[in-house]
Parts: structure tokens; C-alpha cells; sequence
């Protein structure tokens, strides 16, 4: 996955119009990405994407589009 | 060696909170963590586990005068010092020749204390188990993932010699090389910070397979797991828990949604009106929380 699939990823899990987020974005620039909102970016790519949290625990302290690149989506 | 729960007693914060009400959106925040009101209170944090421990001596009959020991848990004290087990002794009016504890321990608070308190009942005779935590005073308004869980309560747990329980195993963990940043307080006595995700990763990886290795344990000694009690940290951590806990027929009873997250107290509430089942049983107590630590025991039920 590319930045930009998980800016759509991001996007798709908090409901939010195209084009919204972008990779240059950390979760304070996000609406609803917050410790909670969090949880449903967790829920939602372990969703999508089984085994992918037990494969990538970082993704848990990830803050920032470029941190879910790079903690572990960037391996699907 | 053996023992006796003679009582479990609580008191909730004395205002209830519907959190519909504070919390923008909240059929979201609901649907992770399961929680529709709290409780909270503006006396002193040590006032409700005073209460709590009213009740226990009222319920259990025991008189304070046979008292050897007090162990007080919080994470939220009314004061620095001396600690807030004195002010407890104090307000109790238990007789001077008890030995009192201050443990500084949140969720997993209760479950090392009961440990403490089972190995020392055995030496000094009955004792009681307080606990207490008001969290909502040091929460910032604004932050949703605290204000969404944290409740306050105040609990208490008199244990006695020679009872139905055994203690027949336990697990003790602390991740204190990167724990301490995921649920902080700043020096200047400032709201509390929770890494939340970080703590559930820990919780559905540490914490799971701690809790399946003390049941293996336990097999292995002849001593199958009926119950499993979980801190009810949110509807999240419990079901990510719940959901990874082998076997499959072991019960796991929840309440968050009636009490909230009230911290050092979520395990003595939701054990309160199950004393007689778990003396029947092997039961499996897991606290886990601020440091990260995480406590565990397997306890036998006797009839």
C-alpha cells in the first residue's frame, strides 16, 4: 500500500470527502483522529486487512498518515 | 492456603453522568467503548473507599476491632502525605495496632493488593482491601477518549482466614520501558494523557497471553477456569480480550456499561454478586493498567 491508499484508507474509515487527507497530515489535522478515532483506524484496517495488527504492533502508537505508512501498512 | 472473601461493598461517585450529553457524536464513541454514563464526585477521593468499607463491615459482620490489616489502593490520592491509608485508618476508627499500606496502583491495583492480602491474612489475621480513585477531576474536557471511560468509585473487600478460597496460582508483568508514557499525569498535576490504541495493543498481546498461560497453569494442576474477570477498561479491551482467551466455555462477566471505567474498583464491583458462584469454581482475576502492570490471579473455590 502507497500513501496515498492510506489516505483514501483514512478518508474511507472517518467518512470523510476525497481528496480531504492528504500525507502530509498528523492525526491532530484530522477530524475525529483522536485516541478514540484511533481505535476505529485499528478496527477498521484489521477489518480490511486480518493479522495486520498482530504483524505490525507500531501501528498502535501511529500518529500521523506517514507513521500507518510506515509502522506497517506500507507491507500490505 | 486458605481463605475467606467475608465481603465486597462499593460506592459510586455521587453524581451520574449521561454521556450523550458531553460527547459530540456519540453513538461512534459508544460503539468502541460501550459506556453510557459514568460517575463522578467532589468529595475526596478517599471518601468513597470510607464508604465502601462501612458497608463491608456492616454486611459481613466483622467488627473493625479485629482488623490486623488495611491495604489502600489508588492512583488519585486526596492528599501526598502522609498517604491516604492513614486518613482511611483514621475515618474507619480501626485500633492502632493494624498495619496499613498505601499501594499507588491503578487498574491493576486491586488484584496485587488481593495477592498482599491473601498471603497476609495468614500471618496477621483478617484484613481489608480499599480502593478508591476519582480520575474524573483530572480529566480535560476535551479530551473524548478519557472522558468517554473514566468513572469514580470507591470499593473494599474484608478477607478472612481459613475460607472457601485457595490461592493456586499467579502472574505478575510490568512493561516499564515504554509503559509509563501510555497513561501519564504531567508534574504539575495536569490532566491525565492516555495512549489508548498502545494500551489495547498491549492488552490483546501481553496481557491475553499472560492470562492464557495462568489458565494452562492452572489445567496442569487440575484446576479448570469457570470464570474470568477482566478490568472493564472499555467495551474494546475486554472484547479484544475476551475474544483471544482460551478455552471458549471459560464465563466472562462485564459491567462497563452500568459503572463505567472505575479503575482500582472495576474488579471488586463486578465480583460483588458473584461470591457464591466463584466459591464454587476456579476463577481467574486479571487487572492491568497504569505502568504498564499487569496482575493475575487463579483462585479456587472450595464447596
Amino acid at each position: 500500500m502507497n500513501v496515498n491508499e492510506v489516505c483514501k484508507l483514512v478518508e474511507e474509515c472517518f467518512e470523510l470527502s476525497n481528496g480531504s487527507v492528504s500525507a502530509d497530515m498528523i492525526s491532530s489535522d484530522i477530524p475525529d483522529w483522536d485516541s478514540l478515532g484511533h481505535f476505529a483506524i485499528l478496527e477498521f484496517v484489521e477489518a480490511k486487512f486480518p493479522g495486520v495488527l498482530d504483524a505490525n504492533p507500531g501501528l498502535a502508537q501511529a500518529s500521523s498518515i506517514s507513521d500507518l505508512h510506515e509502522l506497517g501498512l506500507k507491507n500490505i | 492456603m486458605s481463605f475467606e472473601i467475608e465481603a465486597v461493598e462499593y460506592e459510586l461517585g455521587e453524581h451520574q453522568l449521561d454521556l450523550s450529553k458531553i460527547i459530540p457524536d456519540f453513538d461512534k464513541t459508544f460503539d468502541k467503548t460501550g459506556i453510557s454514563k459514568v460517575f463522578y464526585t467532589e468529595r475526596m477521593t478517599h471518601e468513597m473507599g470510607v464508604v465502601a468499607a462501612e458497608k463491608a463491615f456492616k454486611s459481613s459482620g466483622r467488627s473493625k476491632e479485629s482488623i490486623k490489616f488495611l491495604l489502600y489502593v489508588t492512583q488519585s490520592p486526596s492528599r501526598i502525605l502522609p498517604g491516604d491509608s492513614v486518613l482511611v485508618h483514621r475515618e474507619l476508627g480501626l485500633p492502632p495496632n493494624v498495619a496499613i499500606f498505601d499501594i499507588n496502583a491503578g487498574c491493576s491495583g486491586f488484584v496485587q493488593a488481593l495477592f498482599m492480602a491473601i498471603k497476609m491474612v495468614e500471618t496477621l489475621g483478617p484484613g481489608i482491601v480499599v480502593c478508591s480513585d476519582a480520575y474524573r477531576r483530572k480529566l480535560d474536557p476535551n479530551d473524548r477518549s478519557t472522558n468517554a471511560v473514566f468513572s469514580d468509585a470507591g470499593s473494599a473487600v474484608i478477607i478472612g482466614p481459613d475460607g472457601h478460597f485457595d490461592l493456586v496460582g499467579q502472574s505478575f508483568q510490568v512493561e516499564s520501558s515504554k509503559g509509563p508514557e501510555f497513561l501519564t499525569q504531567n508534574h504539575n498535576h495536569g490532566y491525565l494523557k492516555m495512549n489508548g490504541p498502545a494500551l489495547w495493543q498491549y492488552t490483546r498481546g501481553s496481557v491475553v497471553n499472560q492470562i492464557n498461560e495462568l489458565i494452562k497453569s492452572g489445567i496442569s494442576m487440575g484446576f479448570e477456569t469457570n470464570r474470568l474477570y477482566i478490568h472493564q477498561a472499555s467495551k474494546l479491551v475486554v472484547e479484544g480480550i475476551s475474544s483471544k482467551v482460551s478455552p471458549k466455555t471459560i464465563s466472562i462477566p462485564q459491567n462497563f456499561n452500568k459503572f463505567g471505567n472505575s479503575v482500582s474498583s472495576t474488579l471488586p464491583i463486578l465480583i460483588k454478586g458473584d461470591l457464591e458462584e466463584m466459591s464454587y469454581g476456579t476463577t481467574l482475576l486479571a487487572g492491568f493498567g497504569v505502568g504498564i502492570i499487569s496482575a493475575c490471579l487463579l483462585i479456587a473455590g472450595k464447596k
